[in-house]
């Protein structure tokens, strides 16, 4: 009986760590497939224009990115977004272009930085 | 008789022993197994940009954007959060949640404002630790 009891648990606590390490693997297989590359960054008085591109093998979701200006997160400040010039989507392939639209009135040269879910991130400067 | 009885009662005793101490030590494995499943999950990202830091030479405040890009949700307060520039560690933190988001769950921002720090123009290695012992890295310059 206490063998079985002791059995019992070491095999349910190691079924539950291997499939916690499988996501572990995952969410780290994820991270190193996840790449983009800020292509421009423009704007006009009040608004920032941004164009992103997948160049990774993850599919990433838009609802998941930050935007830090100048090193200040202003991801509030998204107000449009579109991919591959849908704006109905969440999902941002392998290859496609993010549009991102934000209220807030820079000045040229500031940094623009784009982080994704997982942490990684691309910067570049508005032109 | 006498002899058997006893001897009955005593085997009785240390099998009851035996299998609460069992017990124990089953709940304990999977206690244990838990809490190493959560460790695995559990991971951040400071995300600021390492060259346009947020800090505050008047108010000597540094502001840092600590993303959770695990899986669980992570508890956050000055006991639970550590930050340490150059190695010094800082306790004197606030913490800012997004608009409307209580919890920090997977995917949100832990804005973690530290107080009382002198950083002069220079470059400098910050590590924040947060629960279970997970943490991140970064090298960061002042300009």
């Amino acid at each position: 009986m206490v063998a079985t009891l002791l059995m019992t648990a070491i095999d349910s606590t190691l079924m539950g760590v291997e499939d916690r390490f499988k996501e572990a693997q995952d969410l780290q297989s994820d991270y190193a497939r996840t790449a983009f590359r800020v292509d421009n960054v423009t704007n006009n008085t009040t608004v920032m224009f941004i164009n992103v591109t997948n160049i990774g093998s993850n599919l990433l979701k838009v609802s998941d990115i930050d935007v830090l200006v100048n090193g200040t997160l202003v991801t509030d400040k998204i107000k449009l977004h579109s991919v591959g010039g849908s704006n109905a989507t969440d999902l941002w392939a392998p290859s496609e272009r993010l549009y991102l639209e934000l209220t807030i009135k820079v000045n040229s040269g500031v940094r623009v930085s784009i982080v994704s879910g997982n942490g990684v991130s691309a910067s570049g400067v508005l032109t | 008789m006498i002899f058997f009885i006893a001897a009955l009662v005593v085997s009785m005793a240390i099998a009851g022993t035996l299998i609460s101490t069992t017990q124990k030590f089953s709940g304990d494995i999977q206690k244990k197994g838990g809490s190493m499943g959560d460790t695995l999950l559990t991971d951040i990202k400071v995300i600021n940009d390492p060259v346009a830091m947020p800090y505050n030479s008047s108010n000597k405040t540094l502001t840092l954007y600590i993303k959770n890009t695990g899986s669980t949700t992570l508890p956050f307060s000055n006991a639970t959060v550590l930050v340490m520039i150059n190695g010094t560690y800082y306790s004197n933190m606030t913490f800012v949640m997004p608009s409307g988001v209580k919890t920090w769950g997977p995917q949100v921002v832990l804005t973690v404002v530290v107080h009382e720090v002198t950083l002069p123009k220079n470059d400098y290695r910050l590590k924040v630790v947060v629960h279970g012992g997970v943490s991140d890295t970064i090298t960061f310059r002042i300009n």
